[in-house]
């Protein structure tokens, strides 16, 4: 188990190279610079800005000063945003993203597994399309529109709500629920799927036949099998959700790690860039992980590394 | 198997049941997947023939942010209202339409073709060449593909469908090579592939003409459900203003401008409301189609 746990962790630097190539090639052949500005600068003062991100090397040179901080825990300066190291942006940032992703995932998980539990245990009845068509939904709307009409109603129509900000439980509500919409959706159908699909095996007949109670074939034969869908999903949605939303957090002004994943592309923050691929690889690796274990505790048929 | 039974005599040819129409018929018999498709059909019709017939490019200052109505300053009636710059939102919903279905067919097009070649190279090749291409897929797997996309579509600089197209099909192909080598590999050693090698067919007509038609199943209903992913990550990318740029629309840049037009004085709800019930609608039916078609190419477990 522990020599599996390990030898999936290698994966991490493998992940890490590749995107830290594509990323380092697409610095070097993109027309432009990151310190283009709209001023024409002097070409010697242009030399110097050069020289202190380290871009007048080689793109192998800078990637082997990036790697020999990394091993330090420096990810070096922000290129973009000013006197600050691309550490303190994470650093401020991650807490933030964290919090709100957790409460995030626990509502997505509250309100998905029941849902789509009752919807598979009464398939084809009302509560079946009912929660199915209401998940559809989540999934068929992008972020930002739900978003918007929650902050058109709960917002500007009641006023029950602040629009945005940090700090307050009050504040964490909309974009907690707007931040977990698709995420409970997703679970919901999966665990629909997972119910059905080990609604028909044989150890579930066996359980009916000897006459067990409806609800104890339930909590103890059909969960273990049909969350089994829902476990795989958790681990690429924690990684995503943890690393926070742009629209999310753009929409309610929360100081998160979506913005820094959105803005470093756009502004060209190469160490900015790398810094939040680092954090977003290292969560999906570590959930991916997670995630297997769970499935040999969860799947006796399932053991990991031999 | 479609391909391994014997011709029967023309007579009894509609006995012969194929996979393809036990699906069809499974299909139709599912009430949400057709009239989904149905709902599509018409949409697309109308995508193609209503921005032809209204003008969607007319702009009138004067008569911003109309309401749905009929507008006193234009003269003319709008079913949906008229956005910032007194443009015919019913008009412009149509032809976003065109734009955002355009993307989603391409975009996945690009991404079944790419994944379905790579998969079946992968799976069909088998042993190090497999491990080698699949070894790859994984890695991109944990690649966080939207910061890409934003990198390529930052970098390219030029605005226009075909980065959005390279870009967005770039990553979508991964999970359809998986698909396509898992299917490869389960059929490469039946008797009918056997039998094809055996009479002399070369190694391309065995891959074409006798795995990749069993292997489309499970491809289409996947590129079912990926067309409203694609059209979700446009709007994603218009949100940001990255995607397709004015005049052009589509349907993710104008609910991402009723977004941005929300404010607490005075709710435009129109021109957030009717591109929205357009995305949703049209997602909504994509995916109870893709989710009919599973149903009717693996019935297994799914009995009612």
């Amino acid at each position: 188990m522990l020599r599996y746990a390990l030898l999936r962790l290698l994966w991490l630097p493998a992940i890490l190279l590749v995107i830290l190539g594509i990323t380092t090639w697409l610095m070097r052949t993109a027309p432009g610079s990151p310190f283009a500005a709209e001023r024409k600068v002097d070409a010697q003062i242009e030399a110097q800005i050069e020289k202190k991100w380290g871009t007048d090397k080689s793109g192998w040179k800078w990637f082997g000063e990036y790697l020999k901080g990394l091993a330090r825990g420096d990810l070096g300066p922000s290129f973009k945003v000013q006197g600050r190291t691309v550490n303190d942006l994470l650093g401020a940032a991650i807490p933030v993203s964290l919090t709100l992703g957790l409460l995030a995932l626990f509502l997505a998980l509250l309100i998905g597994i029941p849902a789509g539990f009752l919807a598979g245990l009464r398939q084809n009845s009302v509560w079946d399309y009912g929660s199915m068509a209401i998940a559809l939904v989540g999934i068929s709307l992008p972020a930002f529109v739900i978003g918007a009409f929650l902050v058109m109603w709960l917002v500007f129509k009641w006023e029950s709500l602040p629009v945005g900000g940090w700090g307050t439980v009050k504040q964490l509500m909309l974009p907690a629920i707007t931040l977990s919409a698709p995420f409970a959706a997703v679970i919901a159908r999966l665990a629909r799927a997972g119910v059905l699909e080990v609604v028909h095996e044989d150890y579930v007949r066996t359980a009916k036949a000897k006459g067990l109670p409806k609800g104890e074939i339930v909590l103890k034969h059909l969960v273990r099998g049909a969350i089994l869908p829902v476990i795989s999903y958790l681990g690429p949605a924690a990684a995503a959700i943890f690393t926070g939303s742009f629209v999310v957090e753009k929409l309610f002004r929360i100081p998160g790690m979506g913005m820094h994943f959105v803005n470093s592309a756009i502004n060209r923050d190469f160490s900015l860039i790398l810094g939040v691929v680092i954090v977003y690889s290292t969560l999906l690796v570590c959930f991916n992980l997670l995630v297997d274990i769970a499935y040999g505790f969860l799947d006796p048929r399932v053991r990991l590394g031999k | 198997m479609t391909v391994a039974a014997p011709a029967p005599p023309p007579d009894e040819a509609v006995a012969g049941r194929s996979l393809w129409q036990d699906a069809l018929r499974r299909l139709l018999r599912n009430r949400a997947a057709t009239v989904s498709a149905a709902f599509l059909a018409v949409l697309v019709i109308a995508c193609v023939v209503v921005p032809w017939r209204i003008d969607h490019k007319e702009q009138h200052t004067a008569a911003k942010f109309e309401p749905p109505g009929h507008s006193a300053i234009t003269g003319s009636f709008h079913p949906f209202g008229t956005d910032e710059l007194g443009r015919d939102l019913f008009a412009r919903c149509f032809y976003g339409g065109r734009i955002s279905l355009l993307i989603g067919l391409v975009a996945t097009l690009v991404a079944v073709v790419i994944g379905t070649l790579y998969g079946s190279i992968a799976g069909y090749a088998g042993g190090r060449l497999d491990n080698l291409m699949m070894r790859f897929v994984d890695v991109l797997y944990g690649v966080p593909y939207m910061l890409i996309v934003l990198l390529i579509l930052v970098v390219v600089e030029k605005r226009g469908l075909v980065p959005i197209f390279a870009a967005l099909g770039l990553f979508q192909w991964l999970t359809t090579a998986r698909i396509v080598r898992g299917q490869v590999l389960a059929y490469k050693g039946r008797e009918f592939v056997q039998a094809a090698r055996t009479i002399g067919a070369s190694r391309s007509r065995i891959l074409l003409r006798h795995l990749l038609p069993n292997v489309m199943g499970p491809v289409i209903v996947y590129s079912t459900l990926m067309v409203p992913s694609v059209i979700l990550q446009e709007a994603f990318l218009s949100y940001l203003g990255l995607g397709i740029q004015e005049p052009h629309t589509s349907w993710g840049l104008l609910a991402s401008d009723g977004a941005r037009a929300l404010n607490p004085i005075e709710t435009y709800w129109w021109i957030l409301t009717f591109p929205a019930l357009f995305l949703g609608t049209t997602l909504l039916a994509l995916n109870f189609l893709g989710d009919g078609l599973r149903d009717a190419f693996d019935p297994k477990g799914r009995r009612a």
